[in-house]
């Protein structure tokens, strides 16, 4: 069960590191291009959204992973 | 609009004053000033983290930001943030267990404790004080200022500041960080309300979000993307500003302090995803008032945008809440700052309780009056000065991770290198040595050696001495 909750973990740490390091590439930030737009919103700002849901997701998940384990309460 | 203004402060100050007498501490302990009694729920948390997070310099800096750089902003803070959130979420957890161990008076005092040397609690609270003061106190400034350019024929510039600072000292002093939370909270729930109301009248004054970026896209196509029309966001300003913001939960001590005592593990993950909530629903409508601004107002001064988007531009009742949620967006953040540096003082005290929670209140008072000289010296440059205070404190950072997370006590190396990164920045912030190392800037660089010192301290001189990291 450990183990499961570590590789969990793991991989929602990798995915976090893939969100950082996209939101400073092309990805999410091209340099001087504005669309294509989605529901009247810029390109870099509709991804940035979604970087933002993301990581709010992913920390909800990590919580999910925690619940049952040891803590310092 | 000054009847109205005075009526609605007058409501703000009485529930304040009602909610300092509801919390007052009789008998004044570390335990029940300093830590408010440790035991704070998610709904207290959440609300008085965001307040304390989101300062006057998301209400004016952040629609002027996006006024004059554009949508980048939104990358410069609202994503970072919810990256904090994430970081929070992985490493509060172990903070909170370290601070259980070490009995948690401030971070000063663990990272004493932690790394058996006064050094590191030293370099903690020295760059608490100086990143600190100078944010506070130009958060005072920018409210006061903004005041007085509302009621010219009030009270001068320096009075309106010293009212500000005059409220926070009273309550702080009266009901510690109980009396400060509680406070948060409304202040919280004021500025929420206030900023959603002004962003939807400003979205309202287009008809609909597609039309809104329409008129700006016809006005500066370059407001659309990064780095924006005067190249700010540049992918290293953006990558050095979410390295310190999503250092703050660990390196500024109010927020840390939080993170500590929230009452359970649970309300702090509860806490945590609620604040990531919070910071998108906070930041999307400066959005809005950004756009609104880069439309009506592309050349005006900070202080003639602020001016119309929160007052002139806004119904009576709508400007007077806009005035009290500017105020309270101020006072929430300084309040919790100054209190928090007499918090960092206690922990490096080693005398009997009575006497440091004495001497504490006796330096959150100086403080205050210490932030009250600097605000009526200082300019405002609210957004940059904020981030400069941010990324001084997330040099900190690596030293506090590498001391909370280390199972046994680390070298002095971290805190060494960590005063040598200090003097650099500061000397590189006033201009004696040049900011950038080639095509790096001056941050980057510091940032790569303190990870640096952080791996050979944990992976050479921790091996050597048997430290290791905790899971």
């Amino acid at each position: 069960m450990k183990k499961r909750r570590v590789v969990l973990l793991k991989i929602l740490d990798g995915l976090a590191i893939f969100a950082f390091v996209a939101s400073f590439s092309p990805l999410v930030t091209p340099q001087h291009v504005a669309g294509p737009f989605v529901l009247g919103f810029p390109y870099a700002l509709w991804t940035g959204l979604l970087v933002s849901f993301l990581f709010v997701i992913l920390a909800y998940l990590v919580s999910v992973i925690n619940k049952e384990e040891n803590n310092a309460d | 609009m000054l009847t109205k203004f005075l009526i609605a402060g007058v409501i703000y100050l009485g529930i304040l004053v009602f909610l300092v007498r509801r919390t007052r501490v009789r008998e004044k302990t570390t335990s029940s000033y300093l830590l408010g009694g440790g035991n704070i729920g998610f709904v207290i948390g959440l609300f008085t983290t965001a307040a304390t997070l989101f300062s006057a310099f998301t209400v004016i800096g952040m629609p002027d930001f996006f006024r004059t750089h554009g949508i980048g902003a939104w990358i410069f803070l609202a994503v970072s943030d919810t990256m904090m959130v994430y970081a929070l979420i992985r490493i509060g957890e172990m903070l909170r267990r370290k601070a259980r161990k070490l009995d948690f008076k401030g971070m000063s005092g663990l990272m004493v404790n932690t790394y058996g040397a006064k050094l590191a609690g030293y370099v903690a609270f020295g760059g608490a004080v100086i990143f600190l003061i100078p944010y506070i106190a130009v958060q005072i400034s920018g409210i006061s200022i903004f005041l007085n350019a509302a009621f010219p024929d009030a009270i001068p510039v320096w009075a309106w500041s010293l009212i500000i600072v005059g409220i926070m000292i009273l309550y702080s002093e009266t009901g510690g960080l109980r009396a400060i939370m509680y406070n948060d909270t409304l202040q919280g729930i004021l500025l929420f309300i206030t900023i959603w109301i002004i962003g939807w009248n400003c979205i309202s004054h287009f008809g609909s979000i597609p039309s809104m970026f329409n008129k700006v896209e016809s006005i500066s196509n370059e407001l659309l993307s990064v780095p924006g029309p005067k190249g700010l966001f540049t992918t290293q300003f953006l990558i050095i500003s979410a390295i310190a913001i999503i250092s703050l939960p660990f390196t500024q001590p109010q927020i840390s302090t939080r993170v500590v005592i929230m009452k359970s593990s649970s309300a702090l993950r509860k806490m945590a995803i609620g604040l990531g909530i919070v910071a998108i629903l906070i930041i999307l409508p400066t959005l809005f008032m950004g756009m609104y601004g880069a439309v009506l107002y592309p050349e005006a001064s900070t202080q003639e945008f602020i001016g119309h988007v929160l007052l002139y531009d806004q119904a009576e009742g709508i400007a007077a809440l806009g005035l009290i949620g500017l105020i309270a967006a101020a006072i929430s953040t300084s309040d919790s700052q100054i209190f928090a540096l007499g918090s960092e003082l206690r922990s490096l005290l080693t005398l009997r309780d009575q006497k440091a929670v004495l001497i504490t209140r006796i330096f959150i008072f100086l403080f205050g009056i210490l932030a009250l000289i600097f605000s009526i010296l200082s300019t405002e440059h609210l957004v940059l000065l904020a981030r400069t205070s941010f990324t001084g404190t997330a040099m900190m950072g690596p030293m506090i991770l590498v001391g909370i997370l280390s199972s046994r006590k680390p070298s002095l190396l971290m805190p060494v290198v960590t005063v040598m990164i200090l003097i650099i920045f500061i000397l590189a912030k006033i201009g004696m040595i040049p900011s950038k190392i080639g095509v790096l800037e001056i941050e980057l660089s510091l940032f790569a050696i303190l990870a640096i010192a952080s791996v050979l301290e944990v992976f050479l001189l921790g091996k050597a001495k048997g430290t290791t990291l905790s899971d």
